[in-house]
């Protein structure tokens, strides 16, 4: 009798460590893209005047016919950059008019793999514990798996100094932003999460303007 | 005068048994208890996440080395949880990153426990104690598709108050309030320094 008593102590015990281990609530996660941004510190930014950006941009996934940004995505974002860079100070010119400043943007689109492998012992809804309908010898239920593949999109846009190249023709890096996140079946989600990414991450860069 | 001394030789004898009852009624009691409970944790000069958590448990072990003397070990798991709405995170190198995340700090303390009963009774028993022991923290933080990770150890105390109340078949209740204490730290969260809360719990125990 006792050690009936005690297994049903455990057994509660073992009940409320499993309803108690909490996964964590992502329902508000926005899944807009993260933008990381950063520059180099010795680089003064007022001293540079114009820029030139491509209005293409570099595409580069796992199948080399496949294109995540069509003409118009392509368009609305370099026009969004130049838009910023214009409202900082600096002047777009044509590559041929020695710009102090290029930018590129290239996207970089990636397959994962990922899987869910649930049992009881995770809470799956509708399943309890064996001892729940009191027959013990009654087999658990298998954890099973299933798979899923995402994308995950990085918009990698790039400033370079054409001011100061060095004898040895190295171009520095004055500022990347890399905006990265999982990306939506729909194009036009994507352009637009694409367009909220560059207008934060030049909010985050004040130092960038003339 | 025979009689009479057989009659104060059984009088003493009698005594001298019921007393030896007595006594072993009085020093017998429960040497070892089970509880488990339900916790709340209120996390404080947290800055990594101050919500209040409700998804907390911990199971223990006492054992009564007198009537109102015990110890024991613990393991605790308790769940903080916080969503931040986007925001920028800066490094040292100028560095900027912007995102909303979820924050999590999984903690499982594992305690050793000495309580001191405030009372002798075998059925309302006030205590207070101390546990002192170890703290493993999982912090998390969830963004996009992404997660960092960052578990950590440190050291642990916790003062606490609580009460039991067991009925005569050894089963009964008991609350508690705790203040608890980690030095865990984090690299990767440096807002995340020592850890402290105050945690509130009610559950079953078993006494036997």
């Amino acid at each position: 009798m006792k050690y009936l008593k005690l297994i049903a102590v455990l057994f509660v015990g073992a009940f409320v460590v499993a309803s108690c281990y909490k996964n964590p609530d992502l329902d508000k996660l926005q899944y807009d893209f993260v933008v990381a941004t950063d520059y180099d510190e010795e680089a003064d930014f007022s001293s540079y005047m114009t820029y030139y950006i491509s209005d293409t941009i570099a595409t580069i996934t796992d199948n080399p016919k496949d294109s995540i940004l069509v003409g118009e995505g392509a368009t609305q974002i370099v026009n969004r950059i130049k838009s910023h860079m214009d409202s900082r100070g600096y002047q777009f010119v044509e590559i041929d008019q020695n710009p102090d400043l290029a930018m590129i943007t290239s996207v970089i689109q990636t397959k994962n793999l990922g899987s869910v492998c649930s049992g009881w012992w995770w809470g799956y809804p509708g399943y309890y514990p064996p001892w729940w309908w009191g027959y013990p010898s009654y087999g658990y239920y298998y954890p099973f798996c299933s798979y899923y593949t995402y994308d995950i999109g990085t918009l990698n846009v790039e400033l370079f100094d054409l001011k100061n190249v060095d004898s040895n023709q190295n171009i520095r890096v004055l500022w990347n932003d890399i905006n990265f996140g999982v990306l939506s079946s729909y194009d036009q989600t994507n352009i637009s999460r694409s367009l909220d990414a560059i207008d934060q991450a030049f909010e985050q860069s004040p130092y960038l303007e003339n | 005068m025979k009689k009479q001394l057989l009659f104060i030789g059984l009088f003493l004898g009698l005594s001298l048994t019921m007393k030896a009852q007595e006594e072993r009624i009085y020093t017998y009691y429960d040497k070892s208890q089970f509880l488990i409970s339900w916790d709340i944790n209120v996390p404080m000069s947290n800055d990594f996440i101050g919500n209040t958590s409700v998804s907390g448990g911990r199971a223990e072990y006492r054992y009564f080395t007198q009537r109102n003397i015990s110890f024991g070990l613990s393991l605790g798991w308790n769940t903080l949880e916080e969503y931040y709405e986007g925001a920028t995170y800066t490094d040292s190198d100028g560095g900027t990153i912007y995102t909303d995340m979820v924050r999590q700090m999984k903690q499982l303390p594992i305690l050793a426990h000495a309580n001191y009963y405030l009372s002798t009774s075998e059925s309302v028993k006030p205590y207070i104690g101390v546990g002192i022991g170890t703290n493993y923290i999982n912090n998390v933080a969830y963004f996009n598709i992404f997660q960092q990770e960052d578990p950590t150890w440190g050291f642990m105390a916790r003062p606490e108050i609580g009460l039991e109340f067991i009925s005569s078949n050894g089963f009964g209740f008991f609350g508690n309030a705790a203040y608890n204490y980690s030095t865990n730290s984090s690299e990767a969260f440096p807002s995340i320094d020592t850890v402290q809360g105050i945690s509130f719990g009610v559950g079953v125990l078993w006494s036997y």
